[in-house]
């Protein structure tokens, strides 16, 4: 089917995987920066790096023997993972400690 | 347009619409929920584009682990009588819009100005590639074993301490909860 695709018009995918994860990026960009739940936040984030991966996707499948835009993807999820687990960890210490999932309201050292 | 171009339009417009939902949802659950539709259009794309094994790892790791550990954790910080804190309430909204709609703007008009399709490598690639692609688990996992090796390993190294600090720091609000 792609190559079929590929065949009919010689640049159908590209630009338009493109167009997409840019607006991936910019709603992950909106989101980070006007929510304020912490839990949004790190959705946000990894909507960012969801539109990165489809940008390294869009590319390698014009590079069918390297692959190195899937090996760039393979890294990326593994940090996506442990980033998340990590920052839910710190979010219920947050919630427990200041009693809310609001991020400003962490806006103190040391307890 | 043939039926492979609907079929790519329909997981775009899904991926789409699950990103433009999530800056607009009004509380956290139903925010998961359009991060979901719109991984699982991620995952549509990756296959459709030749990468069948990552689709399917993002299926597995960001739906399958990363969107269950959001769910617990919207579950556990939230309190049972109080239905404001599932509420999604926004601040600067105004500097946020600017900033992302601007990049926005900047990146569309870098994409179509630039005319990624006469790159010498991908023109090259469209008008000699005939034959059908292979499937790449194959040399996906003999590449992991040779020439990726050392990122691989370090990757491994990563997941597994940042699951263990993970479990570590979360481990003592549930004993202090307890």
């Amino acid at each position: 089917m792609r190559q079929k695709l590929l065949k009919e018009n010689p640049d159908p995918v590209l630009i338009y995987y493109l167009i997409l994860a840019a607006v991936l990026f910019c709603c992950g960009l909106i989101v980070v920066l006007i929510k304020k739940n912490a839990v949004m936040v790190l959705m946000g984030i990894e909507l960012m790096l969801n539109a990165v991966n489809l940008n390294f996707i869009a590319f390698s499948q014009y590079d069918s023997t390297l692959m190195q835009g899937q090996f760039f993807t393979l890294f990326i999820l593994v940090i996506a993972a442990s980033e998340a687990a990590v920052g839910l960890a710190i979010i219920l210490n947050i919630y427990s400690h200041f009693n809310s999932s609001d991020i400003r309201d962490a806006n103190t050292l040391q307890g | 347009m043939n039926w492979a171009q609907y079929i790519y339009f329909f997981f775009w417009l899904m991926t789409f619409g699950g990103a433009v939902f999530l800056v607009f949802a009004k509380d956290v659950i139903s925010a998961a929920f359009s991060l979901l539709v719109c991984f699982l259009g991620v995952a549509a794309l990756f296959i459709l584009a030749g990468a069948e094994f990552l689709g399917v790892a993002q299926i597995m790791i960001y739906i399958g682990g990363i969107l269950l550990l959001f769910l617990f954790g919207i579950m556990m910080s939230r309190r049972l009588n109080d239905d404001v804190l599932n509420k999604v309430s926004n601040n600067n909204i105004v500097t946020g819009l600017i900033l992302g709609l601007g990049l926005l703007a900047v990146l569309l008009m870098i994409i179509v100005s630039i005319g990624f399709s006469d790159l010498f490598w991908i023109k090259n690639h469209s008008l000699t590639d005939n034959h059908p692609v292979p499937s790449h688990i194959n040399s996906i996992g003999i590449k992991l074993m040779t020439d990726y090796i050392l990122p691989f390993e370090i990757a491994a190294l990563i997941l597994m301490l940042a699951l263990m600090g993970a479990s570590v720091i979360a481990a003592k609000v549930i004993k202090r909860k307890s």
